[in-house]
């Protein structure tokens, strides 16, 4: 079967990483292209690289003699010249994030139909939600908008018309279902490499942290861009609540963070007598990120809302066999219960600290808990089975084509007619159809 | 009763499909019956084929007339409160063709799904049918192993004036009066006329569905020196044919597995010729007995010269074979007064 995935192939890409993880699998089975949006440079790749410049119609027209088209999807602009391939050549999505409002409302101003967004938006979301998906600037600010973007996540948008969607867990599944004309399918995402592609931006003051850690400290890491749904003041105040914890613990937050988030944070931390257990690492690069988890006893991931669809970051922290403190909701639900502490959201506060305290005062807890961790993840994670589930979707999503061109067929039609916006006949078609192909 | 004739056609496509409701349409009128006949266009591939299912079955038959009888594949997906199938064949391409060159889909999942999307609808119209009838046995057995269901053989007559068909005599040719597929196997037949060892002739008669087939034909023809022995004639108006089939040795018959026993059968039973046909040509088997009937060959140009010099060689079999092929239609009551009896839901 030719097949042709489109994803990015940037080194710096997380997401490319984990699907370059996939290819070996992949092309045992496929006769696949990895087709990619033009970089400055590319990763390494053992099937054929074809990049494109721009997502035209001579790319959607090489596209189409594929037998299956693989689009991969992320809530970046890494993906922004794959989105309207997509859109334009049906085919099996691969959803890596569950909010993807940045890339659809990025692609849709790219491609001047903004307003047409809004219009839908407003139709089925109420104008409140329209006006402040046009702006992109809520009242609340950066933590308003990514709850915006966890309520109107646009994925309906991304994954209209596909052929099937592939997700990384099952609370990501059940949101995506109904969206996309055939299957959804859960395949375990990979753990990120060891290398992933940061190497040239360095800090050097991150690298001096670690030595000047003290060799009692307690390190309580969270990776990631330090966002406002990192919830990084709720570990500081939780920290501050507990004797112990502050006796004890030092926190860093391990990944990129804007100035204001630094100062605000910074600010925190001086406010609850923390400024120096806390420190904020920003960006790091591949190996002194394996060194700080290397060095970390306790790793924390208490995102909310939840915008991704799975977090690699947990994983590279359960790889590193550090215990891990997370929310009870979304996806880090499905974590086996010895793996990660899981804090009710509605009690975070105490919640977090009644977690922490567990694995401060449990060194025998928190290494069982840390080598469950290792265990679970090399057990249920690799390349070689992401790609099986992938190749089992790709089937799923031929499956699905039969009943796509249907819907372009009957979509087209009533176009033509004009009787695309007439809910009588759009109802009585979609009924008979559902009725005769079995939709329901 | 008031009877609606629903089929579908390809415009401009004549053929066994179109025939059948046309002629049903026809007895049931002699026989008293108000009937309208409905040919809806309908695609022939699997793509546009989905979209057309949706149109057709949105086609407001329901609470018109008292009966509906779909024919030609799907009509049977028509909404009718009651309704009759007479189920003349699948979507071959998906069922009893997929591991033949005919298939039209990839062998993948996404033919697969075509096939199960087809198979339900079949299922859906078929099962929603009051009574449902097969043109032959074979069409009833895969219904049987396709969709589960049991339905019941119903052997379709020819059709208008069967006083036209006589018998002059039993001459030197073999008659092939049909469309010119290669499904139909003109070429064997063709190509079985270098083995001939007696002065029997082939005479085909019919318009090639597509002009690249009909100049492969013409082109063996030449190549072996044949156009003294084959004539290849084109369409013919129907007192031409029914002229040849009065005398003609006999009538060759050599689809491949088809699924009923074809109308030049009938034609050439109506004028008591013999039928030779192949050992896997399908339904014509069930009207043909090996040496009863006619011929039954193995599906070779040297077998099947075998059979043409057999009946060319002893008139006198193929005349005795030709009365029992006259006699046929009765054994298997392929009638008007039985078939529209059972089409209308009356006792058998």
């Amino acid at each position: 079967m030719k097949v042709a995935m489109v994803m990015p192939m940037a080194p710096e890409s997380a997401i490319a990483d984990v699907m370059s993880q996939a290819i070996p699998g992949l092309r045992s089975n496929w006769d696949l292209e990895i087709w990619c949006p033009t970089e400055e440079s590319y990763r390494s790749c053992s099937v054929p690289l074809r990049p494109y410049a721009e997502a035209n119609t001579d790319v959607v027209n090489a596209l189409a003699a594929f037998d299956l088209v693989v689009y991969v999807l992320g809530d970046s602009p890494w993906h922004s010249r794959i989105l309207p391939l997509a859109h334009s050549l049906p085919g099996l999505v691969v959803l890596h994030d569950a909010s993807l409002t940045n890339l659809v409302r990025f692609v849709a101003i790219e491609g001047n139909d903004l307003e047409a967004l809004v219009e839908r938006v407003e139709l089925e979301r109420g104008p409140e939600l329209a006006g402040i998906l046009r702006s992109a600037s809520p009242p609340g600010g950066a933590a308003e908008w990514l709850r915006f973007c966890a309520e109107v996540p646009l994925d309906d948008v991304a994954a209209e018309g596909s052929l099937g969607a592939v997700v990384h867990s099952v609370w990501h599944a059940r949101r995506v279902d109904g969206l996309t004309l055939g299957h959804v399918t859960v395949a375990p995402l990979p753990v990120p490499s060891p290398h992933i592609g940061f190497e040239s931006n360095e800090r050097a003051s991150s690298s001096a942290l670690i030595s000047e850690l003290p060799d009692d400290a307690l390190l309580l890491v969270t990776v990631g861009a330090a966002n406002a749904n990192r919830r990084i003041d709720l570990l500081l105040e939780a920290i501050a609540k507990d004797p112990v914890l502050t006796e004890n613990v030092h926190l860093w937050a391990v990944g990129p963070a804007t100035e204001d988030a630094r100062a605000e944070l910074g600010g925190l931390a001086r406010t609850l007598g923390l400024q120096n257990q806390f420190a904020m690492t920003g960006r790091v690069t591949d190996s002194l990120l394996q060194e700080i988890l290397a060095r970390a006893d306790i790793a924390a991931a208490l995102r909310d809302p939840v915008l991704e669809g799975q977090s690699a970051s947990v994983l590279t922290q359960l790889i590193s066999g550090t215990p891990v403190v997370v929310f009870d909701h979304a996806h880090y639900a499905e974590l086996p219960d010895d793996v990660a502490i899981k804090v009710d959201p509605q009690d975070a506060l105490e919640g977090v600290r009644v977690a922490l305290r567990i694995l401060v005062d449990d060194g025998a807890d928190r290494g069982r808990r840390g080598d469950r961790a290792r265990e679970y993840v090399r057990e249920s994670r690799s390349g070689a089975k992401y790609a099986e589930a992938l190749l089992e979707a790709g089937e799923l999503a031929l499956a699905a084509k039969p009943i796509a061109y249907l819907n372009a067929d009957l979509g087209s039609r009533l176009r033509r007619l004009g009787l695309n916006r007439e809910p009588m006949f759009v109802n009585a078609v979609t009924d008979l159809a559902f009725d005769l192909f079995d939709l329901g | 009763m008031r009877v609606i004739i629903a089929s579908t056609s390809v415009p401009h496509i004549d053929g066994g499909g179109r025939l059948i409701a046309r002629w049903t349409a026809e007895a049931m009128r002699d026989a008293g019956h108000e009937v309208e006949e409905f040919y809806l266009p309908f695609p022939t591939e699997p793509r546009p084929s989905l979209a057309a299912m949706v149109g057709l079955r949105a086609t407001p038959f329901a609470g018109s007339g008292d009966r509906l009888i779909a024919i030609r594949w799907p009509a049977h997906v028509l909404r009718h409160e009651n309704k009759a199938t007479w189920f003349i064949h699948h979507y071959r391409q998906l069922f009893d063709l997929w591991d033949s060159p005919y298939r039209g889909v990839p062998a993948n999942a996404e033919g697969i799904a075509y096939r199960e999307a087809l198979r339900r609808i079949d299922n859906q119209g078929l099962g929603e049918s009051r009574d449902v009838f097969t043109n032959s046995l074979i069409v009833r057995d895969r219904v049987r192993t396709y969709n589960g269901l049991d339905p019941e053989p119903l052997f379709p007559p020819i059709g208008g004036d069967i006083s036209r068909f006589h018998t002059d005599c039993y001459g030197d040719f073999i008659f092939y009066p049909s469309r010119i597929t290669p499904i139909k196997r003109q070429f064997l037949a063709v190509q079985a006329m270098r083995y001939t060892k007696t002065p029997v002739r082939l005479v085909i008669a019919g318009k090639p569905d597509s002009a690249l087939f009909g100049k492969e034909i013409r082109d063996y023809i030449r190549e072996y020196s044949l156009q003294d022995r084959v004539d290849l004639l084109g369409w013919l108006h129907e007192d031409v044919k029914v002229d040849l089939l009065s005398r003609c040795l006999a009538l060759a018959y050599l689809p491949l597995d088809e699924d009923s026993y074809g109308y030049p059968s009938l034609e050439a039973s109506h004028s008591a010729k013999p039928i030779v046909t192949l050992s896997d040509s399908g339904g014509a088997l069930e009207f043909v007995r090996d040496g009863q009937e006619g011929l039954i060959a193995e599906p070779n140009p040297r077998n099947l010269a075998l059979a043409f010099d057999r009946l060319y060689e002893d008139k006198e079999e193929a005349e005795r074979m030709g009365t029992q092929s006259y006699a046929r239609r009765a054994e298997l009551k392929i009638a008007w007064p039985h078939v529209i009896n059972r089409l209308l839901g009356e006792d058998q």
